[in-house]
């Protein structure tokens, strides 16, 4: 469980439990800076309960959060840009005076705190409606809002809890590319989100949690290639019909032209030699997974575990 | 036009969002974040529609008062002693329509001839007023029958001041006259009662259902991400505070404002300083009332459920409006009354208004206020900071307290 860079943000042995029911057990992991840090997990499995207690909105049983090395108080978080779980804004409010509202609760002048509120909120194509009552906007740009009172004091850590559900194709690549900017500057995000493609392709580090503990935590490539475990692809242009029936293996997935199986590794082996054999292969190696499947063999697992105790 | 109704007066000017190296700015103290959340309060508030028209309602309403009774005490006055069958003023006479032409006998011309908005024509009987009345010379006649009761002979119409000229009233004696009458010391306790149970539940309801729609729409997890509970409570009380104490003192102005235009005397000629110790205890019992509120309503997630919670607030503005209408009337059960934070912003001022009251009186009473409202406003915040970021069912008092 190590990350790419020395982690800005690190939680240790974090737990919480509601009237006798653990949400998050022991949760240990790091969020380093200059790099998106996704945080997946199932419904219930302790994401939000961990990103409000690295807020100190809720008050942890045991462990302790710290940032570069010295522990997390309010007087820290406070400067964090927060997106909670559950959205919320004035609604009879426009979105300019309590996003400006809000940065001036973090200690930000007031003409600055309205001059980067409207200008954060053109940056997310929400110039138009920026002085209209926050109740009077579509959802999407109601998220929009909301993604800009995270922001507008300009915080060095960003915890963010599902900043794109609800949002259209082109606000997602607004709002990446609004986190690329934070992360090339050296910002620490974790945020979490259902859509595991999307974790998959703007990430480079991936939490994972289920049942309250964390499963995986570090470099999402390392994660994968770990979980590929004894899976292996193979592409050529020839027939490959051959491959099921070759000793130890087990076919996965098999299209036109490729085959994915396990094996062991000296099965495995052997059936590239016999492929070569045969005549021309394109690619053979480790078949890695993509994050849904790893989650879904994650979840799987720990729903086992859950039946055999 | 619906757009930009809450949006700024201006728009903003935009400013380059920051680059580069991150530089976060300092932390604000919990004094300044409370003025950042009290302005933004009392600002709002004072933008909203439903303020400003309930604001121009109530001012109207007290000015419209003050000309009824403008008018009800400058009728015949029925406590000052009189001798002799007394008759109604002669300033009744309209003046701008010129004096009234009356045809008066002997006998009724005496009655008649100090009044400058008449203009007399000697009679000698019945007969000629008749005609005279009938041809238009005069407008009326006046005449005293042989039983001594007056008849008054009109084409049309009687002129109603003729009427009342030649009206008898009785003669009153009072053996212990009050130093006002009952009627006005009724109405001076009805204005205190009125005044304080309309702001208390009108301002203390706003603040109730401010502080559940933070929570209902979960802005309040961000504010709290920022800053302490107590900090968010303290500017909320205070903004709406501000608010609830200027439009007080508004109401103030325009009573004083009223008295000396209407020329109204007895007690509402005598409001002001009453009046002024009246903002005074509405000051501090409103903090402690809003602080209730806010303390109560943050047990609610819904605002369904807000009524229900802020139940025992409500009974503390409501009960002192019954006792002071049961026992303000009496002088024991006010002086009892004026002592007792609840009920003191009421009873008090009104007997600064009809009893001789020492000075220490209020002084005393303020301070009991205050030290109550410094260990009520310290529960609420307790309750307000254990409440406020729990979601789901209402909580119970006793669970907000132990915080279980």
């Amino acid at each position: 469980m190590t990350s790419s860079v020395a982690d800005a943000l690190v939680v240790e042995g974090v737990t919480k439990a509601y009237s006798g029911r653990i949400a998050v057990d022991q949760v240990s992991f790091g969020v380093p800076r200059g790099v998106l840090t996704g945080f997946v997990g199932g419904n219930g499995a302790g994401k939000t309960t961990t990103m409000r207690i690295i807020m100190g909105v809720l008050a942890q049983d045991a462990g302790r959060v710290f940032l570069d090395g010295e522990p997390v108080t309010r007087a820290v978080s406070s400067r964090f840009g927060y997106m909670p779980e559950e959205r919320g804004l004035y609604p009879k409010d426009s979105a300019a005076s309590q996003v400006a509202y809000l940065a001036q609760l973090h200690g930000v002048d007031k003409a600055q705190a309205e001059g980067r509120a409207i200008s954060l909120l053109d940056r997310l194509g929400l110039k138009k409606r920026a002085y209209d009552p926050v109740e009077t906007l579509s959802l999407g740009n109601q998220q929009r809002a909301q993604i800009a009172a995270a922001l507008v004091h300009d915080p060095d850590v960003l915890i963010l809890d599902e900043p794109f559900s609800g949002l259209d194709p082109l606000a997602v690549e607004n709002v990446t590319a609004l986190l690329a900017e934070y992360t090339a500057r050296g910002a620490a995000i974790l945020f979490s989100s259902h859509q595991l493609d999307l974790v998959e392709r703007i990430t480079e580090d991936v939490v994972i949690i289920a049942e309250g503990q964390i499963r995986a935590a570090g470099r999402r490539d390392d994660i994968l290639a770990t979980r590929a475990g004894s899976r292996f692809r193979l592409a050529a242009p020839g027939d490959l019909t051959w491959v099921p029936s070759a000793p130890g293996v087990a076919p996965t997935a098999v299209e036109p032209g490729v085959i994915e199986f396990s094996a062991n590794d000296d099965a495995a082996q052997q059936v590239l030699r016999l492929a070569l054999d045969r005549g021309h292969v394109t690619s053979f190696g480790p078949a890695v997974p993509t994050l849904a499947e790893v989650f879904k063999d994650i979840v799987r697992d720990s729903a086992e575990e859950e039946d055999a105790r | 036009m619906k757009r930009n109704k809450q949006g700024p007066r201006r728009p903003f000017t935009p400013v380059p969002l920051p680059k580069g190296r991150f530089d976060p700015p300092n932390a604000p103290t919990s004094r300044q974040l409370i003025a950042i959340v009290a302005k933004r309060e009392a600002g709002s508030l004072l933008r909203s529609k439903a303020f400003r028209i309930s604001t121009t309602v109530i001012i109207a309403l007290v000015l419209v008062a003050f000309v009824v009774v403008g008018v009800m005490s400058s009728s015949p006055s029925s406590n000052e002693p009189t001798s002799g069958p007394a008759h109604g003023p002669a300033g009744l006479f309209s003046s701008d329509s010129g004096p009234l032409e009356v045809a008066a006998d002997d006998a009724t011309a005496l009655l008649l001839a100090d009044n400058p908005n008449v203009e007399l024509t000697p009679v000698a009987d019945e007969q000629e007023a008749r005609s005279l009345v009938a041809d238009g010379t005069v407008a009326a006649a006046a005449l005293t029958k042989a039983d001594g009761h007056y008849l008054l002979i009109a084409d049309t119409t009687a002129p109603e001041a003729l009427v009342v000229a030649l009206s008898t009233f009785p003669e009153v004696v009072l053996l212990t006259p009050d130093s006002y009458d009952e009627l006005q010391s009724y109405l001076a306790l009805v204005l205190f009662a009125v005044l304080f149970v309309v702001a208390a539940s009108l301002f203390g309801n706003l603040i109730a259902q401010r502080s559940v729609v933070e929570k209902q729409t979960r802005i309040v997890e961000i504010l709290l991400a920022g800053m302490p509970a107590r900090a968010l409570l303290a500017g909320k009380v205070l903004g709406i505070t501000a608010v609830a104490v200027g439009q007080t003192a508004l109401l103030t102005a325009t009573v004083f404002f009223g008295s000396r235009v209407s020329g109204v005397t007895g007690v509402f000629g005598d409001l002001t300083l009453p009046m002024l110790w009246y903002i005074a205890f509405f000051t501090l019992g409103f903090l402690l009332l809003a602080a209730m509120y806010a303390g109560t309503a943050s047990m609610a997630s819904r605002m369904e459920d807000v009524s229900a919670a802020v139940m025992p607030v409500v009974l503390l503005i409501v009960l002192p409006y019954i006792f002071a209408f049961s026992f303000g009337l009496q002088p024991t059960g006010r002086a009892i009354m004026s002592f007792i934070p609840f009920t003191a912003p009421i009873a008090m001022p009104f007997r600064v208004l009809v009893d001789s009251v020492a000075l220490w009186e209020p002084l005393v009473s303020l301070g009991i206020l205050a030290v109550c409202a410094i260990g009520l406003i310290a529960l609420a915040a307790r309750i307000y900071e254990r409440s406020i970021l729990r979601t789901g069912a209402r909580l119970k008092l006793l669970q907000a307290l132990k915080g279980k």
